[in-house]
């Protein structure tokens, strides 16, 4: 197992989702900055490990987003309906 | 009762159905948790600036007691799952910050900058959303 070989698994990732594809970036800038040298290894681990968090913490917050809006839309719905 | 006001009590009687259902499920906007995140995303976002000044591994141990606090408080709050979830991986990534300052190893500006970097992004998504949140 090498940094090469998990950068050969990502360049063979095909993804149309833009957050997907922003994650595949990031993982890749963060192995080459531990090749370079200008972060450790450890470092890079803990910055890669991130990634998933932002992923997860992305999905929760867009299904929060998506029930706000789902109750804005009912309770619009209804004001109006009261209303007619 | 015409066929047509059957309906429309019919129609509302569902909508207010699904409202309820949709209101309990899903907690108001809380002014505590708010600043709560707010406090979070600030500290991270002035701490990114001092990544080449040695005392900022001060600011890695305050910004895990804030991310610390924002899990404590929305532990048990009813209805906040998605905030709970995001508050636990945003703690995960302060204590992989800290964690690097409190083994004492020489933590490079450039990871210290990108990590407070990430914590401030996510704490400004989860503000995004925890503003958002119904009155």
């Amino acid at each position: 197992m090498t940094i090469e070989y998990s950068q050969s698994l990502l360049a063979s990732i095909s993804s149309q989702n833009p957050d997907i594809n922003a994650a595949i970036a990031k993982v890749n800038e963060y192995s080459d900055m531990a090749k370079t040298g200008s972060i450790t290894y450890a470092e890079m681990a803990e910055l890669v490990a991130d990634v998933q968090r932002q992923v997860n913490i992305q999905s929760n917050m867009a299904e929060l987003d998506s029930m706000e809006k789902l109750n804005t839309a009912i309770n619009t719905l209804i004001l109006i309906a009261k209303t007619v | 009762m015409t066929m047509l006001n059957r309906s429309l009590l019919i129609f509302l009687f569902l909508l207010g159905g699904c409202s309820t259902l949709v209101d309990s499920y899903l907690m108001k906007f809380d002014s505590n948790e708010y600043q709560t995140i707010s406090n979070i995303r600030t500290t991270a976002q002035l701490a990114k600036e001092k990544c080449d000044n040695p005392d900022v591994a001060s600011d890695s141990y305050a910004l895990y007691a804030l991310t610390v606090s924002f899990v404590n408080y929305t532990q048990f709050l009813p209805h906040d799952d998605k905030v709970k979830n995001a508050a636990i991986e945003l703690n995960k990534m302060s204590y992989g910050l800290r964690d690097q300052y409190a083994k004492g190893n020489k933590v490079s500006s450039t990871f210290c900058r990108i990590k407070f970097e990430n914590i401030e992004n996510s704490a400004k998504i989860i503000q995004q959303a925890v503003g958002a949140k119904p009155r």
